[in-house]
C-alpha cells in the first residue's frame, strides 16, 4: 500500500493541476464586472475550481480493552474503530473537489471529487459532459468491512477454497479424542470431555494462527447520460464489483453438535463419534456486474420510461473444503454386537455412524436476474395524473450441484440393491445443477385527482408476484453420519430408507423440495385537503391481499386505516401527526407438520393421549403470517425562528399477535396455570405474542450570533417482544414418545421477553471567530442496554416420572434470563480551522472515540468453549478448565459460578468439546485521533 | 402462483403499460398548445442546439419580463453566490427558452417588482419561509425543468401529500454549506448534487428523528461513514413502492446490494424470501447482523417445533453464545447443497 500510495499522489496532483493549466485563462471575471465593487472584485479574483484538503493523521493513545482473558493483545487498527474505515497513520488527501468549465474552450466541464484517498475507503467520483447535453460519469469505491480482531484458527488456505490443517495437528486431536475404555465398560461423555478440553485448551489454541476476517468491496461504475432531444434523455450504466477477503463461518460435520455427547460409540474408536464442528473463514471472492438501460422522454405534462436492469452475480470460490480437525481419514458406520467392544449385554445391537475426514459446503451460487422496468405518467387534464409501472424480472442459477456428502464411507445402493456408489459421486443425484427459475411481477398503478384546488385524491392499486418456477425433484440428503445410527442395524442403512429416521436430528428420508412463492396485492385510497397554505389533513385506507404457497397461512387479509394532520399555524411552528391501524387475519392456518391436530387445548390432549407428537406444535403460529394488529402513532413539534430551533418527536408501533381465536388461534387459553396462579397474561398460540416499540426525541439548536451556534439532541427508545414457546423434546424415537412424560404439556411453557433500550445524547458548538478562525467541539453518547429476560410458566413441583404434565425445565433446560448486553459510544470531536488567505485554511481535528462492548454471546468467545470441568457428580474436574460451579438450586434456574473475565455467567459448554471456533469478538477500544490538514482553494 | 397465471398476468401488465404509453404520448400531443408557456423537460436543449435561446411569449406577454441584467443592477450579491451552483452554471449558457428567463424563469416576470421600486410583495414567486406562495406554486415553478426523472411519481407521494415544498429541502442560490460539526459527524457518499440544505443523512434526521439514533448503534451499515445513505435505497420525491423504496419491494432493494443471496435455492425458507426485514432492521441495531432480535429468540419466536429450538437452554449452550442458531444453520439465507435441507451447507 505504502509503495502504491505515492505514485498514486503524484497522479492525483498532476491530475489536479492539468486541467488548471489548460484552463488558466478563462474568463477573468474583473472583466464580466468592471463596474463591481472593489471588495467583490477581490473575491472574484480568487479562482473558484475546487479544493484540495490533505495532511497528516496520527492514531495515538490507542487500546483494546475489557478482554483480559485473551493471552494476546488485540490491535486498535482491526477493532471496530475500523470496522468500516481505514484510519492509519500518515499522509492524507481527505478531500478534493475540483471543477473546470469550458475547458479548452468548449461548453464540455469536469469534475473530479474525491475521499479518503489511497485509503482502503476510498471514493472518487469523476464527471466530463456539457450541461443540458450529455455526461459521462465514473465512480469508484472501496468499502472495507473487518468483522473482528480476536480470531485465530488452525486452518491455512491452501488452494482457493480448501482450508487445511497440519496432519500432525490431525493425528495429535483425533488421538487425544479416542479413549480407551477398559474391557466392555460404557465410554461415557465425560470420560471424553475430561480427556480432550483441556489439551485443545492448553496445547493446541495456543499454536493457532492470528488472522482478521475482513473483506473489502470495490466497485467501478461508468455511466452515459445522454439527452437526445430536448425531451428525450438515454442513461447507460455498467458497474462491475468485486468483493474479497474472509467471513467467519460456522459449519458442523453432523445434524447436531451435541452428538459428540450422545452418540459415544460404546468402544475404543471414540474419534467416529460424529458431534464435531468448526468455524471457517469462508473465502469472499465475488464479481457482481450490473448493466442498466434506461431511456426516458418527457415533457411537464406527461413522461414515459423503459428500461433495463442485469445483475450477474459470480463466485469465484463456489465451494468450501476443511478439513475434520478430529478424524484424519473417512471413517464407515461400524456396527457391534450385544457384549462386544463395550455394546451392553442388553442391547439390540451398536453401532455408531460414519466420520468424514473434511468438510464440503456450497458457497454462493452464480446467478442472474434480469429486470425490464416500463413507466409512465401523465396528467387527464388539469385535475387528474395517472401513474403506472410495470416490472417483470427474471432470476436464475444454474449452478453445478456438490455431491450428497464429502465422506467416501457412505454409500447408494446400485442397481442390484448393493450399497457401491459413494456418496461423493454426483452420479446419484437426480439433477446435475437445479435450473432454478424465479419470475417477478411488480405492478403499480395511481391516480391522483384534484377535485378542489385544496382537496387530493389519491387511489393506487400495487401488486407483486413472486413465482418460482423451478422444478420439483426428490433429494435423499445426508446428513453426516446417522445413517447408519439405527440400533437394530448390522450395517450402513440405504439412504431414503425411512427406518433410517431415528437417532438425534437424523433425517434420511427421501425429500421432495418445494417452491414456495407469494402474491401481494394492495389497494387503497387517500384524501387530503390543504386547508391553509402548508397544512393539510389526511385520511386514507389500504387493504392487502397476501397469497402464498408452501406457508401456513395460505391467504392473508390486512385492512389499514391511516390519517395525519400537518398544521403550521404560524410560520414558525409545524406539528405533525400520524396514525394507522392494521388488522390482518389469514382465512385459515395449516402447518401441515402440526398433523392436523387443531389448535385448542381439549384437542391438544386428546392427540397427547394418542400417542400423536406432530414436528411442529399444532398451535404454533409464525409472527409474518399470523393474525395481528398493528397500532402506529407519530408525532412532530417543531419551532423554528430566526436564532432558534426546537424540536421533538414521539414514535410508537404496536403489535399484538396474542388474539384469542382469530386466524385458527386457540380460542381457549393455552395456559396450564389458570387464575391467580397463572403467572403471565393468556395466550392462546405460541411464538411472538408482542412487539412494541416506543421513541422520543428532542432536538434543539440556537444561533447566538453568525459567529456562535450550538446544537443539541437527545433520543430514548424502548422496544419490547414477547414470545412464548413450549418445551417439545420426545424421551423415545418412536411413540410412546413422551414415555417419561411431560415432553409436550403446556407444564412446560416458558416465556421469553426482549427488551432493548437505547438513550442517544449530542451536543455541540460552531463558533466563527473574526470571519477567520472556525472552531468546532462536539460529543455524542451512544447508549444501549438489551436484555433477554426467560421464565417457565408451568408448576414446577412436578416431577414424578411418568407424569403426563411432569416439569422438566430444569438443568440445562431451564429457562433462564441472560445477562445485560451493553454498548456506549463515546465520541469527541473538536475541530480549528484558520483562514490564512482566501487559499489557505490549516485544520487541526482531534477526535476521540471509544466502544465499551459487553455482549454476552461474544464478548466470552475463545477458541474453544468446550473447555468446562463439570462440577459435582461425573468424572471430576478436567485439567485445564473452568470449574462449573453451582451455585444455586439446580431447579429449575440454575446458577453458576461468573465467569472471571464476563461476570454473570460461565462460558462454554460440554457439548462444543469437538468444536472449534474462531473465538470472534469486538472488543471495547479507546483510541485518539490527530488530524492535521490544509484546505487549498484553487 | 401458477406460470400460466404469471404469464397471463404479464401480458395483461404489458397490454396495460403499453396503453399507458399511448394514452401518455396522445395526452401529451393534445398539451402542446400549452406546453409553449411552460417548459421543457429536464435539461432540455431547443431544436436550435448549441445557441442561446430566446425567451418564449408568455401569457403575461414580453413586457412583464425585464431581464436578467436589470435584476442584477440591485441583487449582484444573489448573482453571484447563484452563478457557482450547478444550476447557476446549467442556466449560464441556456438551452431552452426558459432558462434564458434567467431569475425570471423562477421568479415570475418582474416588471411589477422593477415599477415598484423593490420590495419582497412584488416578486411574483418566491420560495423563503415567508413567501405567500403556496407549496404547489412554488414545487410547480421547480417542475417546470424537474418534472420527470426521479421525480415522475412526486404527485400523491408521501412528502408532496405532507405539504413538503421542494425548496424544504433543496436551495439554489448556492450550494451546500456544512457546519465543521456535522462534517465531523458524518461523512456522505460522493454526489454532484450540492443544491440541498444540509448533506445526508442529516437533511432527512430533520424530521425522520428516530433513525438518527438508529443510525448510532453498534450494528450498523456504513452510513456514518459516508457509503451508504438515505437515498441509496429510498427516493424522497416518491416511488409507486413501499416506503418510498427505489425497488419494488425491501428484499428487490436489499439484494441489489447483497446479490448473493438471491437464489434461486435448491432449499428455500420463505420468510427470507418474503421479507430481510422480517429478521434484519435495516437503519441498526445493538444486535449482530443487524438483527431485531438476537439469536436463538430470533428463530425461536417462529419454530416451535421439536427438541432443541423449543428448549430454553442455559446463555452457556453452544446455541446461544457466538452466532447463536448460525453456529450450524449457517445457510439460513438458503442452500444449494444437496444436503442443505436443514440449512447446515
Amino acid at each position: 500500500m505504502k509503495l502504491f500510495r505515492q505514485p498514486t499522489i503524484g497522479m492525483l496532483l498532476a491530475l489536479l493541476f492539468t486541467p488548471a493549466l489548460l484552463c488558466g485563462q478563462e474568463q477573468p471575471a474583473a472583466k464580466e464586472k468592471p463596474e463591481a465593487k472593489k471588495e467583490t472584485a477581490v473575491k472574484e479574483e480568487v479562482p473558484q475550481h475546487g479544493s484540495i484538503e490533505f495532511g497528516v493523521r496520527h492514531v495515538f493513545a490507542g487500546e483494546v480493552y475489557g478482554r483480559p482473558d485473551l493471552p494476546f493483545a488485540p490491535d486498535v487498527l482491526t477493532s471496530k474503530f475500523n470496522e468500516y474505515g481505514d484510519r492509519r497513520n500518515g499522509f492524507v488527501v481527505r478531500r478534493l473537489d475540483l471543477g473546470y468549465d469550458n475547458i479548452l474552450g468548449t461548453e464540455n466541464y469536469v469534475r473530479l471529487q474525491s475521499q479518503n484517498s489511497v485509503y482502503k475507503n476510498q471514493t472518487y467520483l469523476a464527471s466530463f459532459g456539457q450541461y443540458g447535453k450529455f455526461k459521462v460519469q465514473f465512480r469508484y469505491d472501496e468499502i472495507p468491512h473487518i468483522y473482528t480482531n480476536t480470531a485465530r484458527s488452525l486452518y491455512v488456505q491452501t488452494s482457493p477454497g480448501v482450508f487445511t490443517i497440519l496432519p500432525a495437528t490431525k493425528q495429535l486431536l483425533q488421538d487425544r479424542s479416542s479413549i480407551v475404555c477398559g474391557g466392555a465398560a460404557q465410554c461415557t461423555s465425560g470420560l471424553i470431555n475430561n480427556n480432550l478440553p483441556g489439551f485443545i485448551a492448553t496445547q493446541i489454541v495456543p499454536g493457532e494462527n492470528f488472522i482478521t476476517p475482513a473483506i473489502e468491496r470495490k466497485a467501478g461504475t461508468g455511466l452515459l447520460s445522454w439527452n437526445i432531444t430536448s425531451h428525450w434523455i438515454t442513461t447507460f450504466l455498467f458497474s462491475r464489483e468485486h468483493q474479497g477477503g474472509t467471513r467467519p463461518l460456522g459449519m458442523i460435520f453432523n445434524p447436531s453438535p451435541s452428538a459428540s455427547a450422545s452418540s459415544l460409540p460404546t468402544g475404543v474408536f471414540n474419534q467416529q463419534s460424529p458431534g464435531t464442528g468448526a468455524e471457517v473463514p469462508e473465502p469472499i471472492n465475488y464479481f457482481n456486474n450490473i448493466i442498466k438501460v434506461l431511456t426516458e422522454y418527457g415533457k411537464k405534462d406527461w413522461g414515459v420510461q423503459a428500461g433495463y436492469t442485469g445483475s450477474f452475480f459470480q463466485n469465484n470460490t463456489n465451494a468450501l473444503v476443511f478439513d475434520n480437525p478430529f478424524a484424519t481419514a473417512d471413517v464407515p458406520v461400524l456396527t457391534f454386537a450385544p457384549g462386544a467392544s463395550g455394546c451392553p449385554a442388553g442391547a439390540a445391537r451398536c453401532n455408531i455412524g460414519a466420520v468424514p475426514s473434511r468438510g464440503q459446503t456450497g458457497l454462493w451460487p452464480d446467478n442472474q436476474a434480469h429486470y425490464v422496468n416500463a413507466a409512465a405518467a401523465f396528467n387527464v387534464g388539469k385535475h387528474m395524473r395517472v401513474m403506472g409501472t410495470v416490472n417483470p424480472g427474471w432470476l436464475r442459477q444454474n449452478e453445478a450441484f456438490l455431491p450428497y456428502s464429502a465422506n467416501s464411507q457412505i454409500f447408494f445402493p446400485d442397481s442390484t440393491g448393493a450399497l457401491t456408489i459413494p456418496a461423493t459421486s454426483v452420479s446419484v443425484l437426480p439433477a446435475a445443477s437445479l435450473n432454478g427459475q424465479k419470475q417477478t411481477l411488480a405492478m403499480n398503478y395511481t391516480a391522483v385527482y384534484t377535485p378542489l384546488k385544496d382537496v387530493e385524491v389519491n387511489l393506487f392499486y400495487r401488486q407483486y408476484d413472486y413465482n418460482n418456477n423451478t422444478a420439483t425433484f426428490n433429494l435423499t440428503p445426508i446428513l453426516g453420519d446417522t445413517i447408519g445410527a439405527n440400533a437394530a442395524s448390522t450395517a450402513q442403512l440405504t439412504p431414503g430408507d425411512p427406518a433410517a429416521t431415528s437417532g438425534s436430528g437424523s433425517l434420511q428420508s427421501t425429500l421432495g423440495r418445494s417452491n414456495p412463492g407469494f402474491n401481494k396485492k394492495n389497494l387503497g385510497f387517500t384524501g387530503d385537503w390543504f386547508f391553509t397554505k402548508k397544512s393539510s389533513v389526511k385520511a386514507g385506507y389500504e387493504g392487502e391481499w397476501f397469497d402464498r404457497s408452501h406457508r401456513d397461512a395460505a391467504h392473508t387479509l390486512e385492512n389499514s386505516f391511516f390519517g395525519a394532520l400537518d398544521l403550521v399555524p404560524q410560520k414558525d411552528l409545524l406539528i405533525r401527526f400520524g396514525g394507522r391501524h392494521q388488522d390482518r387475519k389469514p382465512d385459515e392456518y395449516v402447518d401441515e407438520a402440526a398433523g392436523g391436530v387443531a389448535c385448542d387445548p381439549a384437542s391438544l390432549l386428546a392427540a397427547r393421549t394418542a400417542g400423536i407428537f406432530p414436528g411442529d406444535h399444532p398451535c404454533g403460529r409464525r409472527f409474518d403470517e399470523d393474525a395481528r394488529v398493528l397500532d402506529r402513532l407519530d408525532t412532530l413539534v417543531e419551532y423554528s425562528m430566526d436564532k432558534l430551533t426546537v424540536s421533538g418527536g414521539f414514535q410508537t408501533i404496536q403489535q399484538d399477535f396474542n388474539r384469542a381465536g382469530v386466524g385458527s388461534n386457540s380460542p381457549t387459553a393455552l395456559n396450564f396455570l389458570t387464575g391467580a396462579a397463572a403467572t403471565t397474561t393468556p395466550y392462546f398460540l405460541y411464538g411472538a405474542m408482542n412487539d412494541l416499540a416506543y421513541t422520543y426525541t428532542a432536538d434543539a439548536s440556537y444561533t447566538f450570533s453568525p459567529a456562535v451556534s450550538l446544537f443539541a439532541e437527545y433520543a430514548h427508545e424502548r422496544y419490547h417482544k414477547r414470545m412464548v414457546s413450549r418445551n417439545r423434546s420426545p424421551f423415545a424415537a418412536a411413540a410412546p414418545f413422551c414415555s417419561a412424560g411431560g415432553c409436550d404439556s403446556a407444564n412446560n411453557d416458558w416465556e421469553s421477553a426482549y427488551r432493548d433500550i437505547f438513550d442517544t445524547y449530542s451536543g455541540g458548538a460552531d463558533l466563527f471567530l473574526r470571519k477567520k478562525a472556525y472552531l468546532t467541539a462536539y460529543y455524542s453518547l451512544a447508549a444501549g442496554r438489551g436484555h433477554i429476560f426467560s421464565r417457565f410458566l408451568g408448576d414446577p413441583t412436578r416431577l414424578t416420572v411418568g407424569d403426563p404434565d411432569r416439569f422438566v425445565l430444569v438443568g440445562s433446560s431451564a429457562a433462564v434470563s441472560y445477562p445485560e448486553s451493553v454498548t456506549r459510544t463515546h465520541e469527541v470531536t473538536a475541530v480549528f480551522k484558520y483562514k490564512l488567505s482566501e487559499r489557505f485554511m490549516p485544520k487541526v481535528e482531534y477526535r476521540y472515540q471509544q466502544f465499551d462492548n459487553r455482549d454476552y454471546q461474544t464478548s466470552a468467545m475463545t477458541q474453544y468453549m468446550g473447555c468446562i470441568s463439570p462440577a459435582g457428580a461425573g468424572p471430576g474436574p478436567v485439567t485445564g478448565c473452568t470449574a462449573r460451579q453451582l451455585i444455586g438450586t439446580t431447579s429449575p434456574n440454575p446458577t453458576f459460578t461468573p465467569s472471571p473475565f464476563y461476570p454473570g455467567f460461565v462460558v462454554g459448554d460440554t457439548s462444543a468439546a469437538r468444536y472449534l471456533f474462531l473465538g470472534v469478538d469486538q472488543p471495547s477500544f479507546r483510541v485518539h485521533v490527530l488530524t492535521i490538514t490544509l484546505e487549498y482553494l484553487f | 402462483m401458477k406460470h400460466e397465471r404469471t404469464r397471463t398476468l404479464m401480458l395483461v401488465s404489458l397490454g396495460l403499460a403499453a396503453s399507458l404509453f399511448v394514452a401518455g404520448a396522445a395526452l401529451g400531443g393534445g398539451n402542446r398548445g400549452q406546453e409553449k408557456n411552460s417548459a421543457p423537460a429536464d435539461q432540455g436543449k431547443t431544436a436550435a442546439a448549441g445557441q442561446t435561446a430566446k425567451p418564449p411569449v408568455t401569457a403575461q406577454g414580453d413586457g412583464d419580463y425585464v431581464g436578467s441584467e436589470v435584476c442584477l443592477t440591485c441583487h449582484e450579491d444573489q448573482q453571484r453566490r447563484f452563478k457557482n451552483t450547478l444550476m447557476g452554471k446549467a442556466m449560464a449558457k441556456p438551452h431552452t427558452p426558459l432558462e434564458a428567463r434567467g431569475c425570471e424563469a423562477c421568479h415570475g416576470p418582474g416588471r411589477a417588482h422593477v415599477e415598484a421600486g423593490g420590495g419582497k410583495e412584488s416578486i411574483p414567486i418566491r420560495f423563503g419561509k415567508d413567501s405567500k406562495n403556496t407549496v404547489e406554486e412554488k414545487n410547480s415553478v421547480c417542475q417546470d425543468c424537474h418534472a420527470n426523472g426521479n421525480r415522475m411519481f412526486w404527485r400523491g407521494s408521501p412528502h408532496q401529500s405532507r405539504a413538503m415544498a421542494c425548496v424544504d429541502c433543496h436551495q439554489v442560490k448556492q450550494e451546500i454549506v456544512r457546519l465543521v460539526s456535522s462534517d465531523a459527524r458524518y461523512s456522505a457518499p460522493l454526489s454532484e448534487n450540492k443544491g440541498v440544505k444540509k448533506p445526508q443523512p442529516e437533511l432527512c434526521l430533520t424530521c425522520h428523528q428516530m433513525r438518527r439514533a438508529q443510525l448510532q448503534r453498534s450494528s450498523h451499515m456504513p452510513y456514518r461513514e459516508g457509503k451508504v445513505t438515505c437515498t441509496s435505497c429510498h427516493n424522497p420525491h416518491g416511488t409507486p413502492n413501499p416506503k418510498q423504496l427505489i425497488q419494488a419491494t425491501t428484499n428487490e432493494n436489499c439484494l441489489s446490494c447483497h446479490t448473493e443471496r438471491r437464489g434461486p435455492f435448491l432449499w428455500e425458507h420463505p420468510p427470507v424470501m418474503e421479507n430481510c426485514a422480517n429478521c434484519h432492521e435495516a437503519h441498526g441495531t445493538n444486535n449482530p447482523q443487524l438483527l431485531k432480535v438476537r439469536m436463538p429468540r430470533v428463530c425461536d419466536s417462529c419454530h416451535v417445533t421439536s427438541r432443541h429450538p423449543t428448549t430454553p437452554t442455559l446463555l452457556n449452550a453452544v446455541r446461544d453464545f457466538n452466532r447463536g442458531c448460525t453456529n450450524c444453520h449457517s445457510a439460513i439465507h438458503g442452500s444449494n447443497h444437496p444436503s442443505g435441507n436443514m440449512f447446515l451447507r
